[in-house]
Formats: C-alpha cells, structure tokens, sequence
C-alpha cells in the first residue's frame, strides 16, 4: 500500500467518524473551506503519527507491533462506535448529575427567584398537591385497609402487638409510602413535564424563550423541580398520616385494636428512630427531586424525528427507574 | 436624529445556521427610526430578527446593541437587555403552557419589578386599542388567528421596548388593524423607540412613509440599501 492509498484509506476511514465532525464545531471551524481544510489538516496529522510509531517500532516482535498498531488504527472507528452507544446509555444519569447541580446552584440565588419563576413554582406546586391529592387519599386508604388492619391483625393473633409500630413504619412510610406516592406524581405531573417540555423543545418555544432573555432553564427547570420536591413531601406525609388512620379505623371496627387513636400513633411514634424522622423525609424530598429534574432532562432532549409517545413512554420508564433506585439507595442506608 | 442603538458590524453568523446566509451584514439604527427591511424569504427575515436580537452566534463581526456587544455580554446583563426588545414573530412566538395574557406580561413580569397591577393596566390600554375585550385568558391555540395577531402586538408594544422588530406584521391585515398598528408605532418612534419591520413588498407601507428612515431589501449579498 502506497502513501497515496493510505492517505485515501485515513480519510476515507475518518469521515465516517462523527467524533471528528464534533471536534471541528467544537472549534469553530464553520466555513466549508476551512472546515474541509481541517480535515485535511488533521487526516495527515493522524497519517504522520501512525506512520511515526511504526517506523519507530524495533526491537523484538516488531513485526506484531506494528500489525497491532496498524490493527487499532483501523478498528478506531469501530471502537468509536461501540464507545459512543456504551456513553449513550449513561448520558440520561450524567445529564440528571449535571442538571441537578445546576438547579441547586442556581436556586441559592435570589435573582432566580423573579415573579415568573415563583409564579411556575406556584402553579406547579398546586397542580402536584391539588392534583394528586384526592388520588394519594384514595390510595393511602387502600393501603391502610390491606397493610395495616391486616398487620394489626395478625401481630395481635401472634401476640407480638408491641412489633406493630416497627412493622408498620418499615412497611408503609419507610417502603410503601415513597414508591406510591413518587408514581402519582409521576403520573399526573412528571409526565405533564415531560410532555410541556417536549412541546417547548420540539416548538421552539425554547428559542422564544431565549430571544425574550428569559432563561427556560431558570423560569422552568428550577420551579418545576423544588415544585414537584415540595409536593412529593407534602403528598407523602398526607399518605403516611391517612393510611395508618383508616388502618387503625378497620382494626377497630373489626374489633382488633381496642386502644385509643392517640395511643395507636404515639407507638407508630415512639417506635420511630431518629434517623426515621430524617431519612423518610429525605427519601421523599429526593424522589420529587429526582422526578422533577428526570421529567424536564428527558422533555427538553426531545429529538427532531422522536414522537410524543415515545418521549411520554420514556418519561415514565424512566421516572420509575428513578424511584426505584433512589428507594433502594435509601433502604440501603437504613 | 437620536443616539446609534443598534448597531450590525460586518456580522458574519456562522455556518451552520439553516435560516440566514453565513455572509457580512451591517446595519445602522439610531433611536426612534424606522427601518424596513423587504425579504421574500420568511425564514432569512427571522434569521436576521435573531441577528439583531443577539440569540445568533457569530463568526466575524459583532452585534452592538445600546453600546453593547452581544457576544461579550454575560448572565444576567445578557438576558436584562434582550428584556428591551419587543417582537412580532410570523410564527409561534407563544408559550402553550401559559394563557395569551399571562404570554403577554411575562417579560414585564421577568424582567421589571414594576407592581403587576400597573402591568396589566397597561396591557389592558394596549389589548382595547388593539381591539381586544381585555388580556385574553385562553391558551394560545384556542385563540383564532386574528385575536393572535392582535395579541402579538399587545405583546410586542406593551413593554415599552428600545427596540421593535416586526416580523411581517402588515400582511393580510385588515384596516381596521392597520391604523391601530401604524398609530402605536408612530407612537412608539415619538418616544425614542427603533423599530425594524420585515416585509415582503415596500409598496404595502406606502401610508406610513414619510415616518421609514431606511428601506432595505435582505438579499444574497446581505442587507442593501434600496431607498
């Protein structure tokens, strides 16, 4: 192979590389002319340096050297390839850790905090806790009529009533409550987000935005997140509170708990850790975090050819995984 | 004649923007002036809306806008002085998460500290010259096209902006909306404020002629000069 044909096999090797293409807007090379310059510029230096480090191979084995030197040369691109969908599969987690240091950075300023901004905070607060509320008492009453009367129930017929209060916290506010209360919100906001977001993305009603000097990431990402954190707390403690009640309610209609509603909670109470009263609140607070942030990442990253059902679809899935994973990082912990 | 406000400076955008040409535009315009610019391209007239707005980023040149060059300004100066210019967008240019009227305060409401009762009342004075009942409540694709229009301009004059670009506001527009429309932007120029309109034909601002200091056509060599 002569160095003509090996000039024509690096640029024909390297065009196929996106990697390369990124690495001429990163700098700056936007004119045709100089764009295809670049290229030039930069196959021959890639040429030069492989070229070099075979010439410069001696010694023992410097045949298999150079065979594995030219062998990684030309399985670069596809090395490229299997490196660029393995990063795909992280992008979603390194844009939540990116994003959510934004959000917290931003939001310890109180230029952030203008009447648009506490407008959408309040707006979205309102649609979390008004919308999901009638849905978290619906679902905290199922829950206490299943888990609590039934625990109370059969604690009691095994003589270990005084394991009630412990059972029912690792049960329901420690596991259950995090895991309904982040899908209602999930369900009736995360995807709300992720659709308005995908609509203000694929609309170009972020450019809007950018062209009136009013930062979309400030006025929406920022009160939509501590909105949806605020409202997974408030939500979880209205779940905490009515399911241990309706609990408590069927066991005494059924004639298994005899004590008072008072004496109920204050076991449920006492029975609680310190670390309980800081950790169940945490774990809501990062769920609605986690929902928030994932719900806007995933809408404002809506690609030209995606469709609205895929985005929603992967809204959720991935406002699941979210919940899960933070629910599991949590019971870790304990 | 009033002070230089904006201010193009052999601003070359770069390549990869689809609307406008990556060549040298400049452009002049001092307080209080009307320049109209004639393009049969939709789409360059936006680019060049976005040009002067200082959301296109360049390759050569530099965009001065009250003195100010866009490309050096930073967070939140950035975003304060773009709080100063007023746009009719052709298109979209509408939030659908909000309501028409809450569209129409939200750059008042961002960037002033102006008490919200006096920013309604303004836009209020602007929906009813207009031809508006008053801030329309709706989302914006529940609103029919003309009330939209009419919005737009609500819109773009209510905050009393520095500079109005006014992307094709005139075509297809009924009388009853013309002198409205004609009446803010003198109103507007009395008061110091540029305004650069887009258009497809010069002949359709023949009634407001003797307030246009420039007559422009953005063509493939850039922004020449026609009257």
């Amino acid at each position: 192979m002569n160095r003509e044909e090996w000039q024509n096999k690096v640029h024909q090797n390297h065009q196929r590389s996106e990697v390369q293409r990124s690495e001429g807007e990163e700098e700056n090379h936007v004119d045709t002319d100089a764009y295809f310059a670049f290229i030039k510029r930069r196959d021959d230096k890639i040429f030069n340096n492989v070229s070099e480090q075979i010439s410069n191979v001696s010694g023992r084995f410097s045949l298999f050297k150079k065979a594995f030197i030219f062998t990684f040369w030309f399985l670069q691109p596809i090395l490229y390839k299997i490196g660029y969908f393995t990063r795909s599969y992280f992008r979603f987690f390194l844009n939540m850790l990116s994003v959510s240091f934004g959000v917290c950075l931003k939001s310890v300023s109180w230029v952030t905090w203008r009447r648009t901004v506490r407008y959408e905070f309040k707006k979205t607060l309102s649609q979390a806790v008004s919308g999901g509320f009638f849905s978290t008492l619906f679902t905290a009453s199922l829950t206490g009529l299943a888990v609590v009367s039934q625990a109370v129930y059969w604690l009691g017929a095994a003589g270990l009533s005084k394991m009630t209060g412990p059972i029912l916290i690792t049960v329901i506010l420690r596991e259950a409550a995090p895991i309904l209360v982040g899908m209602i919100l999930l369900g009736r906001n995360g995807i709300v987000t992720v659709a308005e977001c995908g609509q203000l993305a694929f609309g170009g009603q972020l450019k809007t935005f950018a062209s009136m000097g009013i930062d979309p990431f400030i006025s929406i990402v920022v009160p939509r997140t501590w909105a949806l954190t605020l409202g997974c707390f408030s939500l979880g403690m209205i779940f905490g509170m009515v399911s241990l009640f309706i609990g408590y309610v069927a066991t005494y209609v059924m004639g298994t708990m005899q004590d008072s509603i008072w004496t109920f909670y204050g076991q449920i109470l006492l029975s609680m850790s310190l670390w309980d009263y800081i950790l169940v609140p945490l774990k809501f607070l990062v769920i609605g975090f986690s929902i928030g942030i994932g719900s806007c990442v995933t809408g404002m990253n809506v690609r030209a050819n995606d469709e609205a059902s895929i985005t929603i679809s992967k809204g959720f899935t991935r406002g699941i995984l979210l919940i899960m994973v933070v629910n599991i990082l949590f019971t870790m912990e304990f | 004649m009033g002070a230089l406000l904006l201010e193009l400076i052999g601003a070359k955008p770069v390549f990869n923007m689809p609307d406008l040409l990556p060549i040298t535009y400049d452009l002049r315009v001092n307080e209080g002036e009307c320049v109209l610019i004639e393009s049969r391209n939709r789409w360059a007239a936006s680019g060049m809306a976005d040009l002067c707005s200082g959301i296109v980023p360049l390759r050569e040149g530099k965009v001065l806008f009250e003195g100010l060059d866009w490309s050096t300004l930073r967070e939140p100066q950035n975003s304060a002085l773009k709080g100063r210019i007023g746009r009719v967008y052709q298109k979209g240019g509408w939030m659908d998460t909000y309501s028409v009227g809450i569209n129409i305060i939200l750059p008042l409401l961002h960037h002033t500290r102006l008490p919200i009762d006096t920013i309604i009342r303004n836009a209020n004075a602007f929906c009813v010259r207009f031809g508006l009942l008053g801030l329309p409540m709706d989302i914006p694709r529940h609103l029919n096209d003309i009330d939209l229009i009419r919005a737009s301009f609500v819109k773009a004059f209510a905050c009393r902006p520095d500079l109005l670009l006014l992307e094709y506001p005139i075509e297809g527009l009924g009388q009853s909306l013309l002198f409205p429309l004609m009446e803010a932007m003198n109103d507007a120029q009395s008061r110091g404020t540029a305004i650069i309109c887009f258009t497809s034909q010069l002949s359709l601002w023949s009634d407001y002629q003797s307030n246009i200091a420039n007559c422009m056509g953005l063509e493939e060599k850039g922004l020449i000069l026609k009257r």
